[in-house]
């Protein structure tokens, strides 16, 4: 059987923001042209513990939006979650203005807070899923994942609960801080790409530029999350805490931030 | 051999080694990293659900002990219980079966459209209990539920039992699959304990 699309692992280092500062520098002109994993494929790699590393993640981050910018199925996803969110809002609102940038942004946002689900990386592993990957992790059947959860079911039983006829499951994608900003950011690359299925709103309406933005404390930086350019402006989106809404991020003294050239 | 089976009785010391190297391969599997934080959020999300339904909703974002004892529940349930399935004395058997039309489904660019045919019984688990063990703190570990240990039980110093623990959210958890009724916390008592940490 094999395993998994897009998730790569390799050991992780803790930067300071010097270094962080030189990798993010690095990171836009770094050599990391192999392509995103495809369907079905693992990478493992080993890499040391110091900012070549870090470079090596970031670039691959980016790497990763880079290639969902051109991949059908992230742009066909992403212009649905846009046209059902505009359609959403026409029916409180009144007919959106074609040329409004914010409503993808907001659209996108308000997908991925409902549908992503925040958990920690294995010690010593980082793992990175490809945008493409976690749209599709969403779009899995009742069925099978009823099938893999069936013991829960049987647990909720023993002690009286029936959930089996009621609960449905959520469709869920799972990862860390630098999955969710890798998620964020593939789909609001394929916005105005003029690629298969992404023209949404106007075709003049484009997101950009998009950001990596990293934040830490005590001399290291140690979360990311995506950093939106709309407008004229930028605006954040970090999915990692369930009360956030668009535009919060968590409190750093230090923060630094690295563009998704596209 | 039915269910769990075999609970090492022997009086050799255990291999600690090839145990920890268990949990450390799991932890770095592409494929059980995966099933485990998909039954981890699924089972959050049930809590969520039934605690909110009950008019006690519970905070469930990143709760490492319900994590925890998800991984608990799921391995209990089918590591501790015959099947009737084919035999397997590999725990990683068990989870390939629950989690095969799971991957099936991310073969497709669109995994809506995968038809999950009949599934067979999943296998009967007779192998060791410290495999099982293992096998559920390498889960734990995906999850980043740590420190985690193996604990032995001692009977006139000798090894006689082994089983795990793990530490979540500032409280140390037992799992001990030993006997039917146990739930998560529980452990056989002995004279004397040790405690081998696992290196991740």
């Amino acid at each position: 059987m094999s395993a998994i699309e897009g998730m790569r692992i390799r050991g992780y280092a803790r930067a300071s923001r010097a270094e962080m500062g030189r990798a993010l520098a690095e990171a836009n002109a770094s050599a990391l042209n192999a392509p995103s994993p495809n369907t079905g494929e693992v990478r493992h790699t080993a890499l040391p513990d110091t900012f070549d590393g870090i470079r090596f993640e970031i670039g691959r981050m980016i790497r990763y939006v880079q290639d969902a910018a051109s991949d059908p199925v992230v742009a066909r996803h992403t212009s649905d979650v846009c046209n059902q969110y505009k359609a959403m809002v026409a029916s409180m609102n009144g007919p959106v203005p074609s040329a409004e940038d914010a409503f993808c942004v907001e659209a996108i946002d308000a997908w991925c807070r409902d549908h992503f689900c925040y958990v920690n990386d294995p010690p010593n592993i980082e793992v990175i899923q490809t945008p493409r990957r976690m749209i599709k992790q969403t779009k899995i059947p009742k069925d099978v994942t009823r099938f893999m959860c069936e013991p829960f079911f049987d647990a909720f039983e023993q002690v009286g609960i029936r959930l089996r006829d009621e609960y449905v499951s959520p469709d869920l994608y799972i990862g860390d801080c630098d999955e969710a900003a890798c998620a964020m950011l593939g789909m609001c690359s394929t916005v105005g790409s003029g690629r298969e299925g992404s023209r949404v709103g106007s075709p003049g309406v484009k997101l950009g530029p998009l950001q990596y933005r990293f934040g830490g404390n005590d001399g290291t930086l140690h979360h990311v999350w995506s950093y939106v350019g709309v407008n004229g402006g930028f605006v954040d989106a970090d999915h990692t805490e369930p009360d956030f809404k668009l535009g919060d991020h968590s409190r750093f003294e230090a923060f630094e931030t690295v563009e998704v050239p596209l | 051999m039915r269910g769990l089976g075999r609970v090492t009785a022997d009086r050799v010391r255990f291999d600690y080694g090839r145990l920890a190297q268990t949990v450390q391969d799991t932890r770095k599997d592409g494929m059980l990293i995966d099933f485990a934080r998909q039954i981890c959020a699924r089972f959050a999300d049930m809590v969520k659900y039934w605690s909110g339904r009950e008019g006690r909703p519970m905070a469930v974002h990143n709760n490492k002990t319900l994590f925890l004892e998800a991984v608990d529940i799921w391995c209990r349930k089918r590591f501790c219980n015959s099947g009737s399935g084919q035999w397997t004395t590999n725990p990683v058997d068990v989870i390939k079966h629950a989690a095969g039309p799971y991957f099936a489904a991310m073969e497709l660019d669109d995994p809506s459209r995968y038809r999950m045919p009949r599934q067979a019984p999943p296998p009967s688990y007779v192998g060791t209990h410290e495999d099982a063990i293992a096998t559920a703190l390498g889960l734990c570990a995906c999850l980043e539920v740590q420190p985690l240990q193996f604990r032995v039980g001692l009977v006139n110093g000798t090894p006689e039992h082994v089983w795990g623990r793990a530490h979540a959210d500032g409280k140390w958890y037992d799992i001990d699959f030993s006997r039917p009724e146990f739930k998560l916390g529980d452990y056989m008592e002995f004279q004397d304990y040790e405690e081998v940490e696992i290196p991740l």
